[in-house]
């Protein structure tokens, strides 16, 4: 019973499994994006099922190659029955998915970008070696690392980057590129070497092993978590390693290396959850997992493998289906069903963008003829990378250097296709599809984008001003080379931010200062649409103005905190700016014949209107962009060009621009590249194939250019190549002739090529035969000997004696021109015809000189009735080529010019004279024209005035006006308006003024007026390094404006020129206030006073400079302001009294030395300077509080003299009065002793010897002593 | 005569520590294309990747050498192994030359543990590029930097 039960419930179970896998789920069953991930792997089980039986019963294969390469593959059955099959993508679909194809050569760009000598830019590295004999790779690909182990995988993602296309659809991004090839083995160092020696790009479509994978070795699933870390997730995805901390560094160290990396494909894994798998245990064995604590399927967030995938300074790619026709539209890109997506644990957004990376087609390691279809971000990898590298060879074209990696990563991001649900980036599709087109265009487009690479100070700013035209979006992004972040232990999800160096990028509207901040997304929300505002997490910052206003706009980038390393290097890319108009233009030929049209290219840019300018040309002017002019006159001519569009306006004068008629003589053509004229030479062919064209030869000086025919390789049919002059005039010239020098060698005897020499005056219409050499056969010209070549090389002079008078056969030939002297419109032809399969001809330094005559001054003007204040230009038309001139006016703005062709304005009306004196290397001559012009009165000039001044600010208007109150025209930009009133509102930027006529044609014009617009800026704050509003004389203070930038400082109202700067210095009292503005739009702080206190002058100190040991004495200065306080110093003693004030007591020490210093302070803070008394200090001397005087009398006893040594306190008298016994005064003696050691003497000698008493007294104070008499 | 062999051991022994204390690689090589003298920049890197031992020492002037494949069980203190158990490569990225050993080649490799716990490698062998021998004497010293499990991304 059991037994049945039993298979009762497997059946059961067995066929509800079964039923379970033939039903597939609705993609919207799926209650979350993990239950998602889970349908679509369940279905793809069902269908695997469903194929392998639908293959059988059709016998067919599932899979199989088709001879065009394409592979093909059942994927899943119809609900009518039928097999669904999908087959490859291939190279070239991957190329147009990220439009690389449009930058190779017959690309749409026309560009011919191939990654053609790009040696030492571009590495991969893999999993094994590649296969570099396969046919695609044609020797570009070198195993650098010597690795041998072939890899399928490395081929592949090799084929994607470089293959040549000899299989069509396996053509490679960079197909002309070469590339070193490495396996993973040490690809940190060998990453660093080659970046050494110019390595620019790198692909490495690998990954850390993470979460699960399928080991198909042993058939079991297992899970690389680490289970001390989490059972149930890797913390791998995500985690900044030190892996990727290595990788940021070396983009730190190589600025130029940008490095690829792929996603990596875990997403979804395992689909399915297996009920048995293999865990690591503690010691990194693999044991079975249980299944109470069964790991999550991977992501669908927070799935970027581990390792260097997440380091900030790579580009990590995510894989999608191919897009054939190109992006259109967001929806085009669908995502692939593994690719990981972001964010990482700290936020940051990757992947950073997305290729091609399903079913993709390319070569690999089987065979040099093989070829395979892989699926994964390996693939998209090498789709972005190798098209990276076009990118890369353009820039260099134009800019003769690279791009920091930072500039590419930004640049690829800046151009990128919108993807995903909502516009912005998210952490699906990263930035977006990668558009190699779109960053190649951005290159090139120097007017409408912008691209900088700078360097970020701390503590500095930059800004960036530019105009927008109101109509095309604004994109500003910002990339920088991070230093490496701190990788942390492991741990799951860590938040860490590894942005070590924060810039901010702003977008400031100047019309209102609205300002406009970068996008960020939440990773706590990794679903949800990006927002804009502050981003502290990525290294790459973009700000998008979808429809901006017209006007100017600020973008400013700046920093937090302190940048580590006192500098951040970052790129700055924009698009969107509507460049000033730029007036430029080119001319079809400037040396032209007489009635002959030519063209004007008109090449401005920001330009929406122009006005042409031919002074003597039909017609005189145009406003048509390519405008068809002649002049009927031989002369040299001026031309000019005024453009006008919505940023402003501008205009090129180009003086003596074009030669009509022909160019004087001499000519003297080398045809070398430094030759001013060679360019100037035409030439004509009427047969097919060769021609002539430059050829590099020997034998002729200078240089080693001459101009050759190539008949040798010429095919049997005869040929005529005509190599023709520029034009000349040859008016003025007694005489001309024309040489040259020739080169050339018969094939052999049977025949001769001919050289024929024509002249023309009338611009080639009709030629005239003047020399003919070796024609029909006739006559040889050969500079060398027939059959010198048999050996079949063709003639090409390499020495002297190869051409003409060098020795062998033909002199070089001289033509007479003098028949054609006076003449203008003259060309000369060399016209050479091969005889079926002859030999070169060589043609070099063709001399035309002629004998001028003495010139022949005269002048026109095509105005010759003008209004006063106009300007005239008067044309000189003399002949025989002067080289000088001088022209004399009366009443003009100049009296006197000397150019050829002059512009004047007569200042007042009346009949005008005029003289011409000219001079040629042989004469000179003049020409007076009286009365030759007649200057009209102009009407008085109008007035032209703005209500609101010439600066509006903040939006503001103005209004025009002029006093003119009929016939007048208004300009603007100078071009003409079709305002009808006297007065008009403006609000933008402009140039503007009036023109008023009268009745007799002439007109007035008004001042111009220049209107700016700008913005008010806040009020700005002066702060001061003070503490209070004054300073101490003799030094000096800072004052500091809260604005960066347009800072005029002010003292006592007036401007101080050349202080512009943030910080002000000074050094005397004031008021202060400082402007900040431009354009007239200015803001100006309040007033600051400052005071300068006077600095005391102190007195010397007043005191003995020595003092007793221990005893006291005073010490006083004289202040120099009064009531300040002193601040006393003493070493070797104390201040006993008077501390502060201008007297003080002071007590010495023991010592020897001291010293007594003071400085005085003032009430206001200012110090005196400090003053210093030295004293010595003694050991004796009477003080005030002793009776001692430090008497010795000696000798005693005594004879003669007796000796009394003392020492006195102070100065003052000391009474010696000698007694005898009864008292009577015997001797009385009083003195004046200074103070300090004194010695008294006194003759005894005419006392009784006998016993005698001395008193001694000082002051108060006295000394009895006795002695005796001998 | 022991007492001789024993003092020259301690003597070769010691001096041969002394010695090998500072990296650095020596070419050799005859014939028309000398090499240049390898400059020394930065210590070398060690590194697992999925199981094998590999090192590498970069030079200023555009070298990189590396010893590649050698199982981790095989990293022993005073191990010394034969030429089939690694594979050396000599990179001249200046010259975009490549020098490798044979298969089953001559060279040695011989691997101190240093008290400071770091590994010293000090290789003697040959590296050909095509018919262009070069003689290399070399020692790195260093400690595992990376231990990585790699696989492709397809």
């Amino acid at each position: 019973m059991k037994k049945i039960a039993a298979l009762l419930l497997i059946s059961v179970l067995g066929s509800g499994f079964y039923a379970n896998a033939q039903n597939k789920r609705k993609a919207t069953d799926a209650s979350t994006t993990a239950d998602l991930q889970l349908l679509f792997s369940e279905n793809f089980r069902i269908d695997q099922n469903k194929i392998a039986l639908k293959a059988k019963e059709l016998n067919v294969p599932v899979r199989e190659v088709l001879p065009n390469g394409v592979v093909r593959e059942m994927v899943s059955i119809s609900y009518t029955g039928l097999p669904v099959y999908i087959h490859t993508n291939n190279n070239l679909d991957a190329a147009k998915t990220l439009q690389t194809n449009k930058l190779w050569p017959a690309g749409s760009l026309g560009l011919s970008l191939s990654g053609q000598g790009m040696t030492n830019r571009l590495g991969v590295w893999d999993g094994g070696a590649v296969l570099r004999t396969h046919q695609e790779f044609q020797g570009r690909a070198v195993q650098t690392d010597g690795a041998t182990s072939l890899s399928s995988h490395a081929t592949h993602v090799t084929g994607t980057m470089i293959a040549g296309g000899v299989v069509t659809n396996a053509k490679g991004m960079s197909y002309q590129a070469p590339i070193k090839c490495h396996d993973w083995n040490n690809d940190n160092s060998e990453m660093s070497s080659a970046a050494s020696v110019g390595l620019l790009i790198s692909n490495h479509s690998y990954a850390q092993i993470c979460g699960w994978q399928y080991n198909s070795g042993a058939s079991h699933w297992e899970f690389w978590g680490d289970q001390s870390i989490s059972a149930t997730e890797d913390y791998k995805y995500g985690f900044y390693d030190d892996n990727s901390e290595s990788w940021d560094q070396i983009a730190v160290s190589y600025p130029n290396y940008l490095i690829f990396v792929a996603a990596g494909n875990d997403r979804g894994a395992p689909g399915t959850i297996p009920s048995v798998f293999y865990i690591r245990n503690s010691i990194g064995s693999w044991v079975q997992g249980s299944n109470t604590n069964v790991p999550a399927t991977v992501g669908p967030y927070n799935s970027i493998s581990g390792g260097p995938c997440n380091a900030k300074n790579v580009m990590t790619i995510g894989a999608v289906n191919k897009i054939t026709n190109g992006w259109s539209k967001s929806s085009d890109v669908v995502m692939s069903s593994f690719s990981g997506w972001g964010p990482t644990d700290d936020g940051r957004i990757k992947p950073d963008v997305v290729a091609n990376g399903v079913s993709v087609y390319s070569s690999v390691s089987s065979g040099t003829t093989d070829y395979d279809t892989y699926n994964g971000t390996s693939m998209a990898t090498p789709n972005a990378s190798g098209s990276a590298l076009l990118i890369q060879q353009h820039y260099n074209a134009l800019k003769g250097s690279y791009m920091r990696s930072a500039t590419l990563k930004g640049l690829i991001i800046h151009t990128a296709d919108e993807a995903g649900a909502a516009f912005g980036p998210d952490y699906t599709y990263g930035w977006g599809l990668m558009n190699a087109a779109k960053a190649v265009q951005t290159i090139s487009d120097t007017l409408k984008s912008s691209i900088q690479q700078k360097n970020l100070i701390n503590n500095a700013s930059y800004t960036y001003t530019f105009f927008s035209d109101g109509i095309t979006p604004i994109r500003a992004s910002i990339c920088w080379t991070d230093l490496p972040g701190n990788a942390l232990s492991p741990a799951l999800n860590p938040n860490t931010k590894m942005l070590i160096n924060d810039l901010d990028l702003r977008i400031k509207r100047n019309s209102d200062n609205l300002l406009y901040f970068p996008y960020k997304l939440n990773p706590a929300i990794p679903a949800a649409p990006s927002t804009t505002g502050d981003n502290i997490t990525d290294n790459v910052e973009q700000v998008y103005i979808n429809a901006p206003a017209l006007g100017t706009y600020t973008i400013t980038i700046s920093h937090k905190g302190s940048l580590s390393g006192g500098s951040q290097p970052y790129s700055l890319i924009i698009s969107g700016i509507s460049p000033k108009p730029a007036a430029r233009f080119t001319v079809s030929s400037k040396v032209v014949c007489t009635n002959k049209n030519i063209q004007f290219f008109d090449q401005s840019s920001g330009s929406s209107t122009r006005m042409w300018y031919f002074s003597g040309g039909t017609p005189a002017a145009s406003s048509q962009s390519n405008p068809l002019v002649t002049f009927s006159l031989p002369g040299i001519y001026s031309v000019a060009l005024r453009i006008s569009g919505p940023n402003g306006y501008d205009s090129l004068y180009m003086q003596d621009y074009i030669t009509v008629g022909g160019l004087g003589l001499p000519l003297d053509e080398t045809f070398e590249p430094n030759s001013l004229t060679r360019d100037l030479w035409t030439i004509e062919k009427t047969g097919n194939d060769t021609s002539w064209r430059y050829w590099s030869i020997g034998g002729t000086s200078p240089g080693n250019t001459a101009y050759g025919i190539n008949n040798y390789d010429a095919p049997s049919a005869y040929h005529v190549g005509r190599l023709i002059s520029p034009v000349l005039d040859l008016r003025g010239y007694l005489n001309a002739q024309v040489t040259f020098q020739h080169a050339y060698t018969r094939y052999d005897n049977t025949g001769s090529d001919s050289l024929i020499v024509y002249v023309s005056t009338n611009c080639g219409n009709v030629w005239t035969r003047l020399l003919n050499m070796g024609e029909n056969g006739t006559g040889n010209y050969a500079t060398g000997p027939d059959n010198t070549f048999q050996s079949q090389d063709a003639f090409i002079p390499s020495k002297s004696s190869n051409w003409c008078g060098g020795g062998f056969g033909a002199a070089c030939k001289t033509i007479n021109l003098t028949s054609y002297a006076g003449n203008a419109n003259v060309m000369v032809r060399f016209e050479q015809r091969t005889n079926n399969g002859g030999n070169n001809i060589f043609i070099d330094n063709v001399k035309i000189t002629g004998t001028l005559t003495n010139p022949v001054a005269n002048f026109y003007a095509f105005s010759k009735t003008v209004c006063a204040m106009d300007d005239v230009q008067i044309l000189d038309s003399s002949q025989n080529n002067p080289s000088q001139w001088k022209w004399y006016f009366t009443d003009t703005d100049t009296l006197t010019y000397t150019a050829r062709n002059p512009n004047v304005k007569f200042l007042t009306p009346g009949l005008k004279t005029i003289i011409l004196a000219v001079k040629n290397a042989v004469g000179t001559d003049s020409v007076l024209k009286a009365g030759y012009i007649t200057v009209l009165p102009s009407p008085i000039q109008p007035t032209l005035t703005s209500s609101n001044g010439n600066s509006l600010c903040n939006g503001d208007s103005t209004t025009l006006s002029t006093n003119a109150t009929s016939n007048f025209t208004w300009f603007r930009n100078g071009i003409v308006q079709s305002t009808p009133g006297n007065s008009i509102q403006v609000k933008d930027e402009a140039t503007y003024f009036i023109k008023t006529g009268s009745s007799n044609g002439c007109y007035a014009k008004s001042e111009v007026l220049d209107i700016l617009t700008g913005i008010t800026p806040p009020k700005p704050v002066i702060s001061k390094n003070l503490a209070s509003n004054s300073f101490c004389e003799g030094s000096s203070f800072n004052l500091t404006s809260n604005a960066d930038l347009n800072n005029q400082w002010f003292v006592n109202g007036l401007s101080q020129t050349g202080q512009t700067a943030k910080v002000f210095s000074f050094s005397d009292s004031g008021t202060f206030k400082v402007q900040v503005g431009d354009k007239g739009c200015f803001s100006i702080s309040d007033i600051l006073h400052i005071d300068k206190l006077p600095r005391p002058i102190t007195s010397e100190i007043s005191g003995a400079n020595w003092s007793v040991r221990d005893d006291t004495a005073s010490f006083s200065v004289i202040p120099g302001i009064n009531g300040s306080n002193f601040n006393w110093l003493v070493t070797g003693g104390s201040v006993q009294s008077g501390a502060g004030t201008n007297g003080v007591n002071i007590k010495f020490n023991s010592g020897s030395n001291a010293a007594v210093s003071v400085q005085e302070n003032t009430v206001g803070g200012c110090k005196g300077v400090q003053k210093t008394l030295a004293v010595k200090l003694v050991s004796t001397g009477i003080s005030k509080n002793t009776t001692s005087i430090n008497l010795n009398m000696y000798p005693n006893p005594a004879s003669n003299i007796l000796t009394f040594d003392f020492e006195l306190y102070q100065k003052g008298n000391v009474h010696f009065q000698i007694y005898n016994l009864v008292g009577l005064d015997m001797i009385s003696v009083t003195g004046n002793f200074p103070s300090g050691v004194n010695q008294k003497h006194i003759d005894v000698n005419k006392l009784i010897p006998g016993f005698y008493m001395v008193s001694i007294k000082t002051g108060d104070k006295m000394i009895i002593r006795n002695f005796v008499k001998e | 005569m022991k007492k001789n062999i024993c003092c020259f051991v301690l003597l070769f022994t010691f001096f041969s520590n002394v010695k090998a204390q500072t990296e650095s690689i020596e070419f050799k090589s005859r014939g028309a294309m000398p090499l240049r003298r390898f400059e020394y920049q930065e210590p070398s890197n060690f590194e697992v990747v999925n199981g094998k031992f590999n090192a590498a020492l970069g030079s200023s002037n555009g070298y990189l050498f590396e010893i590649n494949g050698i199982a981790v069980k095989q990293l022993k203190c005073n191990a010394k192994l034969t030429g089939k158990y690694f594979k050396v490569v000599l990179i001249d990225n200046s010259m975009n030359r490549t020098y490798v050993s044979l298969n089953e080649h001559l060279g040695s490799l011989t691997i101190h543990c240093l008290p400071d716990g770091k590994y010293e490698l000090y290789y003697v062998g040959e590296a050909y590029r095509q018919k262009q021998k070069v003689n290399i004497t070399a020692t790195l010293i260093g400690s595992i930097n990376h231990s990585k499990n790699l696989k492709t991304t397809h």
